[in-house]
């Protein structure tokens, strides 16, 4: 700025002599914006750009969720792990209470295969674990099975040996149940059985349905373990599985996972 | 005792129906408690009596504790007539040098 006589005193910049908006990358320095002068935002939050090539935030999600990639021309988002195994339902029962243990309801379209664990099983008196296969929600009827076939391994005097064991058992007038296991399960915690159930697309409607169960329990003379098969002659899609014990209440821990 | 169905985690207490149909299947479980065991004991038996089925073919001589020993065991369930019966039963010994 030219001037006539003495120059006037150096005065210092203020923001009030910067119009608004005029500042262009070019005259920011690189490395000169620190987080402490971004403009604060949601917690959980993080900075994507849209379509328009102006930033947008990415929403916090869900937790446990993973940050996800929907590919070029599409902001992340969080969404769940991209496993081809998914946790549908934890069921809990007491063996003080509950006396059974229905697992329902958890079928989808999303699924093919279906796991169900059981873990910490233990029953309120010596008995046998036995279950119907649900349809809308209800236990099938003993003329939609064709056959439940088991086949057990006793490790226990007077020598190992694989033994038959039954197959279709009545659960009552109306309701058949797939007994497995010869009926003195001990009580212990500390000796508690373990399980695990196979579904094969439950939902289709064009196929009769088969449900494998593997079942590892503790008798009083040693341990069992038992293979069954439960055939089931209706080609409509089911909806769950309802496990209790021959006599008295039912304990352990269910969880059934769908497999892509 | 009052019964609880648990579906999904939500606890739905009996209805006096339902009552009444477990009460039936759990006295038909006790009920059949001695047909169970008595079964179980016939499959063992039948196991035992498997392996030693070789010495009744018509070129093997089967000796006479070994003709007692498979005896003893087609006798095993006669004269049980409880679970105690069953469970206390003692399987007879297998004759030593027979393989």
């Amino acid at each position: 700025m030219a001037y006539i006589g003495a120059s006037p005193p150096a005065t210092a910049l203020t923001a009030s002599d910067i119009a608004d908006g005029i500042i262009s990358e070019a005259k920011m320095a690189n490395d000169a914006i620190s987080l402490a002068e971004l403009k604060a935002g949601t917690d959980g939050e993080i900075i994507s750009w849209d379509a328009s090539a102006n930033p947008v935030a990415v929403a916090a999600g869900t937790s446990g969720h993973f940050l996800k990639s929907q590919g070029a021309g599409s902001q992340p988002v969080f969404a769940a792990a991209g496993g081809s195994w998914s946790l549908l339902a934890t069921v809990t029962a007491d063996s003080a209470s509950d006396s059974d243990a229905n697992i329902d309801g958890h079928f989808t379209s999303d699924y093919k295969i279906y796991k169900l664990y059981g873990h910490d099983i233990v029953p309120s008196a010596g008995a046998s674990l036995k279950y119907t296969v649900n349809r809308g929600g209800t236990s099938i009827t003993a003329a939609e099975y064709i056959y439940s076939e088991g086949k057990q391994y006793m490790d226990a005097y007077p020598n190992h040996q694989w033994t038959t064991s039954s197959n279709v058992s009545n659960w009552t007038s109306s309701a058949t149940a797939t007994q497995v296991g010869e009926g003195d399960m001990v009580t212990t915690a500390n000796r508690a059985g373990v399980l695990e159930t196979t579904f094969y697309d439950p939902l289709n409607t064009t196929t009769y349905k088969f449900i494998k169960t593997q079942w590892s329990y503790h008798f009083l003379a040693g341990m069992r373990q038992f293979w069954n098969t439960c055939a089931i002659k209706n080609t409509a899609a089911l909806s769950g599985i309802r496990f209790a014990m021959s006599t008295g209440n039912i304990g352990g821990t269910w969880r059934l996972y769908g497999i892509k | 005792m009052t019964r609880f169905h648990n579906r999904n985690n939500v606890r739905t207490q009996f209805t006096a129906e339902e009552e009444t149909v477990r009460d039936a299947e759990e006295q038909a479980w006790t009920d059949g408690a001695f047909n169970r065991e008595i079964e179980k004991l016939r499959e063992k038996r039948n196991i035992l009596l498997t392996e030693t089925d070789f010495y009744a073919l018509s070129d093997v001589t089967m000796s006479e504790d070994m003709t007692t020993y498979r005896q003893e065991l087609r006798d095993l369930p006669s004269g049980l007539s409880t679970v105690e019966d069953v469970k206390n039963v003692t399987y007879p010994t297998k004759p030593q040098g027979d393989s």
